[in-house]
């Protein structure tokens, strides 16, 4: 999977943001769009459930969280909730170099569909470099409703993520749902 | 007096004027450090702009007339008025005595310094009694408060099942795979310098 992995990373957007309070305030304007249009319907005022929170100590990193985070999935955590019931949570890791620009690190996107929905959940990883990872994973895969399996997947933009949970991971036609 | 005890930053108030989008003549105060009218206007517009998807009007003013005449010019749109801390009580008077004249369906925002805002309530009494019900007081976001951040560090101690020093030790000995849970993990308890070499 070595050049599958090198096909990924050499796709790897750049952020194009100069501070990480952009793609805070990037990440709450579709979020908000997507309330106006009825799509999202957050438990908590957004402000609240969307942050950006710097290292105290290294000034450099930050960390961008969105919902609470919950390995059990209790839905009573769901906070970005959409208008199908499905929610989801994320954690971005940036770092912004002295002198540079936002530099996207990793970042977890998972989605909890509502009970029965086939597969349970999905969540997109892109982990952090700098450690032997690469050679036991992929940096970026998705997991289909099981921490067991990984498929390769592309490095998206946050706001890319934001959208697809938003918009598109949705059935193609909700009355005649396939298996 | 006390001005604005709520505290706020651009994203939230912004969030909250197109909130009431819709309500008329909706006239709201955000209180600002000396020396950061400018740069913190521009944030508001520009975050105004995005989330109402409209042209959002911006003007700095130091004279009643030209309030009034920046005011009147287009009494739709969202405008956000950035006062001088040199608007004299004359100019201040002027402005109240012509209040109904400065009526629109828009929303306006004024940003003003805590200095200039302090004589306000009594130097313009019809005005103020406009906006007295949304008075802010600018204040940077700061992140995770202290208890999301303990909910969320509790997460993932408990999910991983050890603790910060076996967190670092695991990362330094270069043994843990490092995905976004724990770079989160190590920049709430203050070690992103672990992470990567910046």
């Amino acid at each position: 999977m070595k050049d599958v992995q090198q096909r990924i990373l050499a796709g790897a957007p750049e952020a194009n943001l100069q501070r990480p309070s952009e793609l805070l305030v990037q990440i709450r304007n579709a979020l908000y769009r997507a309330v106006r249009d009825e799509r999202l319907v957050p438990k908590g005022d957004l402000a609240q459930i969307v942050q950006l929170t710097q290292d105290r100590n290294d000034p450099t990193k930050f960390v961008l969280t969105g919902g609470i985070k919950d390995f059990r999935r209790d839905e009573a955590n769901a906070r970005l909730i959409r208008d199908d019931l499905a929610w989801f949570h994320f954690t971005i890791t940036l770092q912004v170099p002295p002198g540079g620009s936002v530099e996207v690190l990793g970042y977890d996107f998972e989605i909890v569909f509502p009970r029965s929905h086939q597969p349970p959940w999905i969540r997109f990883d892109y982990n952090l470099p700098g450690t032997d990872n690469e050679a036991r994973n992929i940096r970026s895969h998705v997991h289909p409703g099981s921490d067991d399996l990984q498929l390769p997947a592309p490095i998206l933009r946050p706001i890319e993520l934001v959208e697809l949970y938003v918009n598109h991971l949705r059935p193609r036609d909700p009355e005649k749902q396939r298996r | 007096m006390t001005i604005g005890p709520l505290s706020v930053a651009t994203w939230p108030l912004a969030a909250r004027l197109a909130d009431v989008a819709a309500m008329t003549n909706v006239w709201q105060l955000l209180v600002v450090p000396e020396g950061r009218q400018a740069e913190l206007a521009a944030e508001m517009v520009n975050e105004l702009t995005a989330l109402l998807d409209r042209a959002v009007a911006h003007f700095a003013v130091d004279t009643a007339m030209a309030m009034e005449d920046v005011v009147r010019s287009d009494l739709d749109a969202p405008l956000i008025l950035t006062v001088s801390p040199d608007f004299s009580e004359v100019e201040w008077r002027t402005i109240d005595m012509a209040r109904t004249r400065l009526e629109r369906n828009g929303q306006t925002l004024l940003i003003m310094t805590a200095a200039a805002v302090g004589r306000l309530p009594s130097l313009a009494p019809n005005l103020w009694s406009w906006i007295s019900d949304g008075v802010w007081t600018y204040a940077p976001e700061g992140g995770l408060g202290a208890d999301e951040r303990a909910q969320r560090l509790d997460s993932l101690r408990s999910h991983f099942r050890f603790d910060d020093a076996e967190l670092m030790r695991r990362v330094a000995s270069g043994e843990l795979l490092i995905d976004a849970d724990i770079g989160e993990w190590l920049v709430l308890i203050g070690q992103g310098n672990l992470l990567v070499k910046s």
